[in-house]
């Protein structure tokens, strides 16, 4: 899902935030002690069928999320592991044991492969992109919204727009507005600029409008989440830095950055899963194009756009895997060293 | 004391310069953002010809057709076999439509019912059930597609609603963490209230709780919307023969472009007129909820 809220973002970065024992109660009757119950037959049966009750209540409000959980998954994930250990027997339409068929060869392609190497390198881009730039960026724009620059209000509205717009529109729109149809081009040529670049049709320009397009339609969610975490910083505190006459490159990253700090571990930790996950961008921005020479394709990308029959599925399952066995664990102990900042720091 | 004091007066005139130099970068970002929109609105209202003469001029006349067209004449061929037909914008926008309320009402719904129970009742599995739901969020495993595909493909579950209520329905995501919050900030009292009058559980949760969450419930049914109707893949994958708006847009410029390509390039401005149609909805839903967004994504703020 392409919209997050700050809370959940709290959520997902607090180590404290599973369920509080306090607040959960053990339904609306209480479990009597024994000597109660050997007192008073007739009241065990009423409590034994109060308990029943609220068992029943449990279990059908958790039925289809857990039984969904359980499927799309417990099952798919399973089923996924399972099938990148085999091949695709044709003659009997379906997947034989192989061990680590697929895998030498994701192995063998890793080492001689220049489109899988391309595609790991791209991927493993969006990491700069995402964490090295995006995010920064978006910190600091949160922080002149915060510090009241003039029409704040109207500009988090207009930044926030791409984020609620379909991707294939907004990656469209912005595809045609370079190259020869666009306005680009037009006003570019208008100003006296000759020999512009094929937008989308070099090995070196291409890929990096695709970057260009991911930062420039990803800073606004960013953007309110940040200014979300900024306005609950504390007013004495900022009143205390202006009447100590400190500047705004300070504030920002002495005061402010520690006081978001939790936001800014979470972004990135969910900027850094970016890698495993974007495709749509450069989908559409290359024109849906399956192979493409110039360095977009990631490993969503490669995975998505390269099934078409189930002897591709062994091969692609464990492509997947691998990535995600690989960057998970690193998503992990980022997350870990990131924690360990600003941890005295508490409002 | 004297020098302090016009030392904090000289940075507050430098950041009043500071500020308004950002303000003039934001203009020019902001500009990026939607200037597209206008220039796309000002060459929708040209012929082909005109459009291929000149981009950056206005039309001599507007003309409204393209987004008539855009509407009620171009459409996209879904489905195979016996079940090819057309699919024009129209239908696109009621499929949206129909997906988007159906999958919205189902996921709050789950969700609301599964972070109510988590919230407030203790039984074995309660904290597990909680980091299932952060551990899906946060960790991503990739490389499932093929799988998921054969066993919607093999349950006879593609393009059919009860497959997409299975894949987008979830009740242990997002949704649930969003209501989770809400569900700690309101107080048990209600309930013990409700059950000192007689009330069960399920009366307790329908009549009394989920009615004082009704805050938290529109703020997230309006982003779950929101995502719903903007997702792709979900539709491109597993329900193609009913193309949304997010989904069958791509597939509409794309046979646009090519059956108008001749002469005078292709029909952009049927193209933009396309687009444009396309985004008024989420547009007019954001302005008509963007209080509730905005606050939503604010108000929530994150705390160490």
């Amino acid at each position: 899902m392409e919209v997050t809220t700050a809370s959940e973002l709290s959520e997902l970065t607090s180590d404290a935030s599973a369920p509080p024992a306090e607040l959960a109660v053990e339904g609306t009757v209480r479990a009597p002690s024994e000597e109660q119950e050997k007192r008073n037959p007739l009241k065990k049966r009423k409590i034994t069928k109060g308990k029943v009750i609220v068992a029943i209540f449990i279990i059908l409000m958790l039925i289809y999320p857990l039984f969904r959980f359980a499927i799309m998954w417990g099952y798919i994930n399973i089923k996924a592991l399972y099938v990148s250990f085999t091949r695709y027997d044709l003659l009997t339409d379906s997947n034989i044991f192989a061990g680590f068929l697929q895998y030498k060869l994701l192995f063998r392609r890793l080492a001689s492969d220049e489109y899988t190497k391309h595609t790991l390198i791209t991927s493993a881009l969006y990491f700069v992109v995402t964490c090295g730039i995006s995010l920064p960026l978006s910190v600091i724009f949160s922080y002149f919204l915060f510090k009241k620059v003039p029409a704040a209000g109207v500009y988090r509205v207009i930044f926030y727009l791409p984020s609620i717009l379909p991707v294939a529109v907004l990656a469209l729109t912005f595809r045609y507005s370079f190259g020869s149809e666009g306005y680009v081009d037009q006003l570019l040529h208008s100003l006296g600029f000759q020999n512009l670049p094929l937008w989308w049709g070099d090995s070196t320009i291409t890929p990096i409008m695709v970057f260009v397009y991911c930062i420039w339609a990803g800073l606004g969610l960013n953007i309110v989440l940040f200014s979300g975490a900024m306005s609950r910083v504390p007013k004495e505190i900022l009143e205390y830095d202006q009447l100590e006459g400190v500047g705004m490159a300070r504030e920002l990253f002495q005061v402010m950055l520690p006081c978001i700090w939790p936001t800014f571990v979470t972004t990135f930790m969910l900027g850094m899963t970016s890698v495993l996950t974007v495709y749509l961008q450069p989908y559409f921005l290359m024109d849906s194009a399956t192979t493409t020479p110039f360095n977009t394709c990631t490993i969503s990308l490669y995975i998505f756009n390269n099934y078409a029959t189930p002897a591709q599925a062994p091969y692609l399952a464990a492509f997947g895997l691998f990535c995600s066995a690989v960057f998970v664990p690193i998503v992990l102990g980022t997350r870990a060293f990131l924690n360990r900042f600003f941890r005295d720091v508490g409002y | 004391m004297k020098k302090r004091y016009k030392s904090r007066a000289i940075t507050s005139k430098a950041q009043k310069i500071v500020l308004w130099c950002v303000f003039a970068l934001f203009f020019v970002y902001a500009l990026t953002l939607i200037w597209p929109f206008i220039w796309m609105f000002i060459n929708a209202g040209k012929p082909q010809v005109e459009y291929f003469r000149d981009k950056l001029a206005f039309p001599s006349t507007y003309n409204w057709s393209n987004f008539y067209n855009a509407i009620a004449g171009v459409s996209v061929v879904a489905g195979s076999g016996e079940k090819v037909h057309q699919v024009k914008m129209i239908g696109m926008f009621g499929n949206s439509i129909y997906l988007t309320l159906i999958l919205t009402a189902l996921e709050v719904f789950f969700s609301a019912c599964a972070a109510y129970v988590v919230t407030y009742y203790r039984f074995p599995g309660r904290r597990l059930i909680y980091g299932i739901v952060v551990f899906t969020m946060v960790v991503p495993l990739v490389g499932t597609l093929p799988v998921s595909y054969d066993f919607f493909a093999k349950t006879g579950l593609l393009n059919t609603i009860p497959g997409m209520i299975l894949l987008c329905a979830n009740g242990l995501g997002f949704a649930f963490l969003i209501l989770f919050g809400g569900f700690q900030n309101l107080s048990w009292s209600y309930a013990e209230a409700a059950a000192i009058d007689g009330a069960g559980p399920f009366r307790t949760f329908f009549l009394v709780m989920l009615p004082l969450m009704r805050p938290a419930l529109v703020s997230i049914s309006v982003v779950t919307a929101i995502s719903f109707w903007n997702d792709y893949t979900t539709p491109a994958v597993y329900y193609p023969d009913h193309p949304t708006l997010a989904y069958g847009i791509n597939t509409l410029l794309n046979d646009v472009r090519r059956a108008s390509s001749g002469e005078f390039g292709s029909n952009y401005p049927l193209m933009y007129a396309c687009i444009l149609v396309a985004v008024l909805p989420i547009v007019i839903f954001f302005a008509c909820f963007q209080k509730t967004i905005m606050n939503n994504m604010a108000v929530g703020g994150l705390k160490g």
